[in-house]
């Protein structure tokens, strides 16, 4: 048997075959590096079998408890931010058709100025298309469906305000439990 | 040392408390905390070798325990399983920051299992736990945690097998590799003709 056949026994966990043992005893006799690390290893194992446990300062728990209510509040705030962008982004998508809709100058003046906000947004170069889009599409949906789903749509808009706010409030004012 | 509660009394306990923090219990949870503390703490000190990171790294471990208590296996061990999440959670720490360099000076706030040591003592600690950490770091994270859960945890080839997800082979081969690494790098310190003149010095006609 080589020394390699012996040196991967000089680790091994499980007690040898009586056999093998009394071979392995014969090699360490005269091979010096099997010697060394046959030493070296048992000096190592009685390093890590004594060495001491370390302890973390006192007041782990209460760091904890901090740490814990610190992430829950984040967690909250990004929900509450996920929200809000989801709930903008669907407000949005329906409330640019629907100013296109209401677009005359025989509206009441609350409607106009809400239109001229709107039309605002159209001066933002990097929306213009977009904007443009969007009404081309409201002005053609108005000539195709009817008042009643018009009036279904506003109604829409509005439930989806009504969620937001709803959820806005939930989420970034909900109390953390801790009990 | 396995570190568990002790008794059939103590086992139902820790799992009402398991179940209250399910419930939203967060107190509860703060008492396996108070129980467990010291051993995930120990865990993260071995795999990360400094005090800093193994706070952050235990405090990290009970969060994503009370955040994943529901994937608990009420009929497996608590502490295996905090210890698996925390050895996971090591690896990927030492993954991410490629930490090789360690060093006790920076932690003076140290503080080991016995109380009130003398200063020799604490001296002569510190230095047996430099010269282990210094070998631990030349292992690979994977082979450090098989290493630690064997040697201070007490854990079977297969409750290593459970913590780290390998095979039972994989988990002695490992072993066995991280002994002859650990024996190897012993040997490069201390070299047999060192510690023989070492051992002779006293002889030596200069004294």
């Amino acid at each position: 048997m080589n020394h390699r056949f012996f040196e991967e026994r000089l680790f091994a966990d499980e007690p040898l075959p009586p056999g093998e043992q009394i071979l392995l005893e014969e090699h360490i006799h005269t091979c010096e590096r099997c010697r060394a690390l046959r030493t070296a290893w048992q000096e190592t194992e009685v390093e890590l079998k004594l060495a001491q446990w370390v302890n973390p300062r006192e007041g782990f728990s209460q760091r904890w408890r901090e740490r814990h209510l610190r992430q829950t509040a984040l967690a909250q705030q990004r929900r509450a931010l996920g929200v809000f962008l989801v709930t903008s982004l669907l407000a949005a998508l329906f409330a640019f058709p629907f100013f296109a809709l209401i677009a005359s100058p025989a509206q009441p003046l609350w409607l106009r100025v809400m239109v001229a906000v709107y039309n605002l947004s159209a001066l933002i170069p990097a929306v213009e298309g977009v904007v443009t889009f969007l009404s081309t599409v409201g002005r053609a949906i108005a000539q195709v469906i009817p008042p009643m789903l018009e009036i279904a749509f506003g109604m829409a808009f509005l439930g989806l305000m009504a969620i937001w706010l709803v959820m806005l409030r939930k989420f970034s004012f909900g109390r953390v439990r801790t009990q | 040392m396995k570190p568990t509660v002790q008794g059939e009394d103590m086992r139902e306990q820790e799992l009402h408390w398991v179940q209250q923090a399910l419930a939203g219990d967060t107190e509860a949870f703060v008492q396996l905390i108070e129980i467990y503390q010291r051993s995930v703490y120990n865990l993260c000190y071995r795999m990360l070798g400094n005090a800093e990171d193994a706070e952050d790294a235990a405090q990290e471990t009970f969060l994503r325990a009370f955040h994943s208590l529901r994937k608990f296996d009420q009929q497996r061990s608590f502490v295996t399983w905090l210890l698996s999440i925390a050895a996971h959670h090591c690896i990927d720490q030492i993954r991410k920051r490629k930490m090789t360099v360690f060093s006790l000076e920076d932690n003076p706030d140290l503080e080991f299992a016995s109380h009130d040591p003398l200063p020799e003592a604490t001296i002569s600690l510190r230095e047996d736990q430099q010269r282990l950490q210094q070998l631990l770091k030349r292992l690979s994270e994977t082979d450090r945690a098989a290493i630690v859960l064997y040697y201070w945890y007490d854990f079977s080839y297969e409750e290593i097998a459970q913590s780290l997800s390998l095979t039972v082979s994989a988990v002695k081969s490992r072993l066995h590799r991280a002994r002859r690494a650990l024996a190897e790098s012993w040997l490069e310190k201390y070299p047999p003709v060192s510690r023989e003149v070492e051992r002779k010095g006293y002889e030596s006609p200069v004294f």
